[in-house]
């Protein structure tokens, strides 16, 4: 294969940092053009995600650094789409209107385009550089508002937690090196099965592990997320619950479906530990919290573990792995549509405090409405996008026989509906202060629109996702 | 096209969003758009059914919903004779209903709303009749139910409006709840509740001869039918549809005399194929038809409010309905159906116009007269009237007769209870005639006067059809509707025509209005006080609709209630103790792990060490094993 055919087949990726640069460009060469910047960025997304059906065939590029297969396309779509979400959100945030605008949106896209790269990443070496590329950008947005000292301290530990993990990370991928002669995934795992079981290889494993379980927040290397969801701009806090964590499972299910054969090494039990802590330690402390970016922390830290209920069963049921992939799209929307509500109270009250969402159904009784959609399709019930997610999650433990997974799932999802309907009762039933109409401005009412709209797309007719989900063959 | 069937519930349920969404911008212009998405959905839906009727082929479409293992659920519309003439029906009252609103609502302050509601049961409504699986139906049916809790308590500053809607929803969701385990049970037994599937499979399972299978058949049409009697207000769950003519008075003409409350006959008649080969569940059914019929039709006729004769005459019709259903006449309950419906609706929308041009008043023991200040309410009441006393020609005389002809053959006890029925039907409904429309004006305090054109006109449409409906179904057109419901309807080669029966119900109907004549006519020959003193007992049994309120008032209200107190003490006692007992548990493990988490780095640190052990343990056990 030919050097322009490699280039061709990641022209989504060159088109996005052709935008990116195009965005850095714009910002230092015509200043006064900054309300066209988020716009020009938006639009470059859109274009990269319009590319991506033309470059779906399935191929290796870069002698084995990348590879595009069903499992990059869908994680590059749901990146694409909560990226662009994410910019919706940034223009209307109160605090990054005016602040170097610019170079947020310029961040942005290079945090696009790092995922990107990193969710088809098949080679140790490429996996680190675009995790690297993926947390640099996300330590900048999340320390962007500079002023606030809570921005800046969320990105300070955030930053020392990310140095701490990449480290392991680094060290678990050179004693694999070490062990196999190779940093390419299904080279791994062909010295893997020849070698068998070792205590070398046990420890790149768990080494790994951390290093990715810090990315998805996993129990117990979560303890960065709550500090900096709630020291990050909100869009920021939406992004890093989203988009990053979706890369982090990319990184994860490839390395653990690809480079560690089950039969060589069985790493269910462990993960299976990690899954269950993750949700209910994640519920359990949601339960206190009374900001609402913290509440929305834990929860988040508590549906990455629903998620790898599917990842853990993605050997022992078909169902598994698109059972993941389900919620993970599911939870895309309902997410991203709860931070837009925050920013939409935020921006008139200044305040994240659940307290102050008292009788907000009366004075912003639209976006009240959609944050108790997403609230109750956060908490599974239907005709909502969360529900059919936990119906497949569900469905997934049974066919597994894991009923034990099952019952812990359930007795967690009564948890989260306690927290979660706390607010909603807040938002309806409590009086508030005032009774002063909030207004919410367009780009986030486009937000929320599409969020919603996702939510009970998903929840009413989950067909066309799950044939999407359900493309993923076992082995991608 | 058959895609565009599907679209038919969509446009109201899309002019439901607008309306409620923009009620404040719209005002006044809301009923345009209400209007609308009924007008468009009605010619969609008359492109529908006249393709259904003409080429007796049903319309489906459907589309893969929910892929289940090796299974999938399909969802989609299903539209064959039975949905054909339903659509129409409730396409052409459900429209006139609503411009007739423009009027009767007209400086409501909730005007836009009332409309939003409407066209939301009219999504309901017709997603139910063009279903084609029991969980798209249940859905929709299930809307009808929370309109109509809605807008029986529409009028919110009146407290018995607000206790009408709460017993209305209470009193069907026990028919509802049945209906849904039924279909659990339907589900489950059969694997399928797509009604075309049924349609082969349940024959199939009957023909095994299993006993287990009958059995569980048999309590899954029983089930369905506990729907029915909630949703139609069969005796003993009826005691729901007087009190809701506390709304308005569209409201009672729509969803409580047309659509909804014979949406439960249609249930039976769309699953019909789970009662036809169960002589034990199609019994139930006649039996509890042919005794509403009569016991509603003697409380009409003591009633004195205009709505709630008309009510009381609803459940009567109703039970003449699943009596029909039960006897096995299906096409006979549907074609009664939809007669009723354009009589019935034209009758309450009559009764609206009195009451709107009689000052609210809604005694019709002061009114009288009114034929001459509101000519073109009169003339259609009066044709509505015919119709549902059976005057021969009349629509309602050929769906009726239909029904007892069916009764005659199946079972003679139901027949004299019909026939007397009929009797009763045309007394009551010519008293309230008489009382209303002709003699003096009783309440001379009134300036009673004609409603506006919006709303009569409507009325007018709808008396044509409550005079011709029936035509298109009787013998003189070879049955034909009754043909396009029931494909192997038998034209009744040696029974077709009995005009031995036939002369006996117009006699009866005739005996009924000679006594309404003499009674509240012109020139009493009988005093009515005299007749109720000569009944005595059974005269005040029906004027206090044989005390079912207050039965239910003290035998299940009030027990519950005391129940629920006791219950409620040891609930605050004992159980609510052991709650928060581990609620403050959950919220000081919560804390204490939320202060664990406070921000400091090095036990951040420490944690993730621990964790990194932790993890490291499992994988060193892994290697042991």
């Amino acid at each position: 294969m030919s050097y322009a055919e490699y280039l061709a087949a990641i022209g989504p990726e060159i088109a996005l940092t052709i935008a990116a640069l195009l965005v850095m460009s714009i910002d230092a060469l015509w200043p006064r053009s900054v309300r066209a910047i988020p716009w020009i960025g938006i639009a470059g997304l859109l274009v990269t995600l319009a590319m991506l059906p033309m470059f779906r065939a399935e191929r290796v590029a870069f002698s084995g650094l990348l590879v595009i297969d069903p499992l990059a396309v869908l994680f590059k779509v749901i990146a694409l789409i909560s990226v662009i979400l994410v910019a919706l959100l940034s223009i209307s945030h109160r605090p990054l209107r005016g602040f170097h605008e610019g170079e947020y949106h310029t961040l942005l896209l290079f945090f696009a385009v790092g995922l990107m790269f990193l969710v088809g990443a098949a080679h140790l070496l490429m996996i680190y550089l675009a995790l690297e590329m993926v947390s640099l950008a996300a330590y900048l947005l999340t320390g962007h508002l500079k002023l606030d000292p809570r921005s800046s301290e969320a990105a300070l530990k955030y930053y020392l937690f990310g140095a701490l993990c990449s480290g392991l990370f680094l060290y678990g991928a050179s004693i694999l090196f070490g062990l196999t002669g190779t940093l390419h995934l299904d080279g791994i795992a062909e010295a893997v099965r020849a070698s068998g079981l070792s205590a070398a290889l046990l420890a790149a494993l768990v080494l790994m592990l951390i290093g990715l379980g810090f990315k998805i927040a996993m129990v117990p290397f979560h303890l960065w997320a709550p500090d900096a969801y709630e020291g990050a701009p909100t869009p920021i806090t939406a992004l890093l619950s989203v988009a990053s964590k979706a890369g982090g499972f990319a990184v994860l299910l490839r390395v653990l479906a690809v480079a560690f054969p089950l039969e060589a090494l069985d790493w269910q039990p462990m993960l299976w530990v990690l899954c269950v802590v993750t949700m209910s330690l994640g519920n359990v402390i949601a339960v206190r919290q009374g900001n609402i970016k913290r509440l929305l922390a834990y929860s988040s830290i508590a549906q990455a573990g629903y998620v790898l209920v599917g990842v853990v069963l993605m050997r022992q049921t078909p169902a598994g792995l698109p059972s993941a992939m389900i919620y993970l799209i599911a939870y895309l929307f309902m997410n991203i549509g709860a931070f837009a509500v925050v920013i939409v109270v935020s921006n008139a009250l200044g305040s994240d405090k659940i307290e102050d969402y008292r009788g907000l159904a009366r004075r912003a009784p639209l976006a009240s409405a959609s944050l108790a959609v997403f609230l109750v399709s956060l908490t599974g019930i239907p005709p909502l996008a969360g529900f059919i997610g936990k119906f497949y999650l569900f469905a997934a433990t049974i066919d597994a026989h894991a009923y034990w997974l099952a019952v812990i799932m359930g007795v967690n999802s009564v948890v989260a509906a306690f927290y979660y309907f706390r607010v909603v009762r807040a938002m309806y039933l409590d009086a508030g202060k005032s009774e002063e109409p909030i207004g919410t401005a367009r780009p986030l009412q486009v937000a929320v629109g599409v969020t919603l709209l996702g939510t009970f797309v998903i929840g009413v007719w989950p067909q066309p996702f799950l044939l999407f989900a359900a493309a993923l063959p076992l082995g991608f | 096209m058959n895609i565009l069937a599907a679209l038919i519930p969509v446009f109201p349920l899309l002019g439901f969003a607008f309306i409620i969404l923009n009620g404040k911008r719209l005002g006044e212009r809301a009923p345009i758009v209400a209007v609308g998405a009924s007008l468009i959905s009605a010619v969609i839906a008359l492109f529908a059914y006249t393709r259904v009727l003409a080429t007796h082929t049903p319309l489906s479409w459907s589309f893969e919903w929910i892929a289940w293992g090796e299974g999938a659920i399909r969802m989609g519309v299903h539209i064959d004779g039975v949905g054909a003439v339903m659509l129409f029906m409730v396409t052409v009252v459900g429209t006139l209903i609503e411009i007739y609103a423009i009027g009767y609502m007209k400086g409501d302050y909730y005007y836009s709303r009332f409309f939003a509601y409407m066209s939301l049961f009219m999504a309901g409504m017709l997603g139910m009749v063009v279903a084609d699986n029991m969980l798209l139906l249940f859905v929709s049916w299930e809307i009808m139910g929370l309109c109509s809790y809605f807008l029986i308590g529409f009028y919110t500053a009146k407290p018995s409006a607000n206790a009408a809607g709460i017993k209305a929803f209470l009193t069907t969701r026990l028919g509802d709840v049945g209906l849904m385990m039924g279909i659990f049970l339907l589900w489950w037994t059969a694997g399928t509740i797509n009604f075309e599937e049924l349609g082969l499979v349940v024959p199939q399972l009957q023909m095994l001869g299993m006993d287990h299978l009958t059995l569980a058949l048999t309590i899954a049409a029983v089930l369905i039918f506990v729907g029915t009697i909630g949703k139609s207000a069969q005796f003993p769950l009826h005691v729901w549809l007087p009190d809701a003519m506390e709304g308005p008075t569209p409201v009672s003409a729509l969803i409580h005399a047309a659509t909804m409350v014979a949406a439960g006959v249609f249930l039976v008649a769309r699953t019909f194929m789970v009662f036809v080969n169960f002589p034990d569940a199609l019994e139930l059914v006649a039996v509890v038809g042919g005794f509403t019929a009569l016991f509603a039709a003697l409380i009409a006729l003591t009633q004195t409010d205009i709505k709630r004769v008309l009510a009381y005459s609803t459940l009567s019709q109703l039970g003449y309905m699943v009596m029909a259903l039960g006897l096995g006449a299906y096409a006979a309950g549907i074609f009664h159906l939809i007669t009723h419906a354009f009589f019935k609706a034209l009758l309450f929308m009559g009764a609206g116009a009195v009451i709107h041009g009689y000052h609210h008043v809604q005694d019709i023991r002061r009114m009288g007269g009114l034929r001459h200040s509101m000519p073109r309410t009169h003339i259609s009441f009066l044709v509505a009237t015919l119709a549902i006393a059976g005057c021969p020609l009349f629509s309602g005389f050929w769906s009726k007769d239909e029904i007892l002809l069916a009764a005659f053959h199946g079972n003679r006890i139901l027949w004299g209870v019909g026939t007397f029925t009929a009797f009763l039907t045309a007394f009551y409904m010519f008293r309230l005639y008489l009382l209303t429309f002709t003699g003096r004006q009783r309440d001379t305090a009134i300036r009673p006067h004609e409603s506006p054109r919006v709303m009569t006109t409507p009325l007018l449409i709808l008396a044509v059809f409550a005079f011709g409906i029936g035509f298109p179904g009787s013998p003189l057109m070879h049955f034909w509707v009754q043909g396009a419901i029931h494909p192997s309807y038998l034209p009744h080669t040696e029974h077709a025509v009995n005009l031995g029966i036939m002369g006996i119900s117009t006699a009866a109907a005739l005996l009924g209005f000679v006594l309404a004549v003499l009674m509240y006519g012109p020139s009493p020959k009988i005093l009515p006080e005299r007749v109720a003193a000569g009944f005595g007992k059974l005269y005040q049994l029906s004027l206090h609709k044989f005390y079912i309120d207050e039965i239910y008032q003290s035998v299940i209200i009030a027990p519950t209630v005391g129940l629920a107190r006791l219950l409620f003490g040891f609930d605050q006692g004992a159980i609510d103790g052991s709650v928060n007992g581990t609620g403050r548990g959950v919220r000081l493990i919560s804390g204490a792990a939320r202060w664990l988490t406070a921000g400091n780095l090095q036990w951040y640190a420490i944690t993730f060490l621990a964790g990194a052990v932790g993890l490291a343990l499992i994988a060193l056990r892994a290697l042991a094993g």
